[in-house]
């Protein structure tokens, strides 16, 4: 086994490469290492350890953002929520607006979680919302993540209420009466996996992942299957 | 009820959405998951940016929310999780020794990270790949610069090991 430089002496190579260690005692390492094959082969692992890095992440080109993700990009630049704002957007604006309080909106959204039935504010805008975009509700933000439908046939959408309601992805689904009633989602099914999940990539396992036009023509009809 | 976040703030976080992407991306090399991993950090930011200090660097800072995140979820992941920090050297050996073509270079190294212990790999990524410095990377993970270094060290000897070059010295 061929021996490591000691520790101490490690670390400052490593600096090295980084360029991080401060003359004279860098001119001084360089020269060390000149005379050693065993620290020059060590400085040249700290060298390219990082060269491998540097270059990978230049050839990094992540495809563009999840929906959601790319929807909070574009709140966050200022641009309007979602695509350019449309008339069912005022729609539903109108529905809610009257009378919906913060506090309201967020003891409404607490109820459902005895009754099961959602807020009909929050469920109207559930309802009309295409997946990935936001839009305001009282104080809150209704993000919708995702739309589901279960192999019994009725449709899910899973969504997140910021920043009054729970950080986690919430999951509603529709009854043959049209109610939206809240589920269990993937977070409260067991609790402490997936906290941070957002379920819209991620449809229930035994149901499938709508796409972005059976939703569209699912939201245009209300939700009818 | 929280203030919402000023719009200069939400701006800049807006500004650094692709940075953080990348930062994602190399912990976890799991698009999905390092793309919600990006939103629930961009959520906590915008729910808790009172705390954040003016002056300071958001990037860390974000870095900082992202990191426990990450942890979060590892922690929800057994198979992961039981990978402790000093048991990378029972990992199976490198399983690729040909000579690495550009092309596959990212992929290569990615696949080699993701083979990390997450302390180490979250070690490499802040300062090789996100260029903090070694101060800065002990005081976002809280730990000791020493503690940075050597997992540093180990780190990259261990990335380089996967990867099939010829810097083992116990090779």
């Amino acid at each position: 086994m061929t021996r490591l430089p000691d520790p101490d002496l490690d670390r400052e190579l490593m600096a090295l490469a980084d360029q991080v260690l401060d003359e004279p005692r860098a001119r001084e390492l360089r020269e060390q290492v000149a005379a050693d094959p065993v620290l020059a082969d060590r400085l040249a692992m700290y060298r390219e350890s990082r060269a491998l890095l540097r270059t990978s992440r230049a050839q990094l080109q992540l495809p563009p953002p999840s929906p959601a993700l790319a929807a909070l990009g574009r709140q966050l630049a200022g641009a309007p929520v979602g695509r350019p704002p449309r008339r069912r957007h005022w729609r539903f604006a109108m529905a809610v607006a009257a009378g919906v309080l913060a506090s309201m909106a967020l003891n409404a959204w607490r109820s459902t979680l005895g009754s099961g039935r959602l807020d009909p504010a929050l469920a109207a805008a559930l309802a009309a919302t295409p997946s990935g975009e936001a839009v305001t509700l009282g104080a809150s933000e209704l993000l919708v993540l995702g739309s589901h439908q279960l192999a019994d046939g009725r449709y899910c959408r899973d969504y997140r209420l910021s920043p009054q309601g729970s950080a986690d992805a919430q999951r509603a689904c529709i009854t043959a009466a049209g109610h939206w009633r809240a589920r269990p989602a993937p977070a409260a099914a067991v609790p402490g996996e997936d906290g941070y999940r957002l379920a819209g990539a991620t449809p229930p396992p035994e149901g499938r992942r709508l796409d972005e036009a059976e939703e569209a023509r699912l939201i245009a009809r209300g939700w009818r299957p | 009820m929280l203030t919402p976040a000023p719009a200069a703030f939400r701006r800049e976080l807006g500004g650094l959405l692709p940075r953080l992407r990348g930062f994602a991306y190399y912990l976890c090399q799991d698009l999905v998951l390092s793309d919600d991993l990006v939103q629930a950090c961009c959520q906590r930011a915008l729910e808790q940016w009172a705390l954040f200090q003016p002056g300071t660097q958001l990037d860390r800072w974000l870095f900082r929310i992202l990191k426990n995140l990450w942890i979060d979820r590892l922690r929800a992941t057994p198979a992961e999780a039981v990978l402790e920090d000093e048991a990378w050297e029972a990992l199976p050996a490198p399983d690729w020794q040909a000579a690495m073509e550009r092309r596959l270079l990212l992929d290569q190294v990615l696949a080699a990270l993701g083979r990390l212990p997450p302390p180490l790999r979250l070690v490499l990524v802040l300062v090789c790949v996100e260029d903090l410095s070694y101060r800065e990377t002990a005081d976002l993970l809280e730990i000791p610069i020493g503690t940075v270094m050597s997992r540093l060290s180990r780190a990259r000897a261990q990335l380089l090991q996967t990867l099939g070059t010829d810097h083992d010295p116990s090779a």
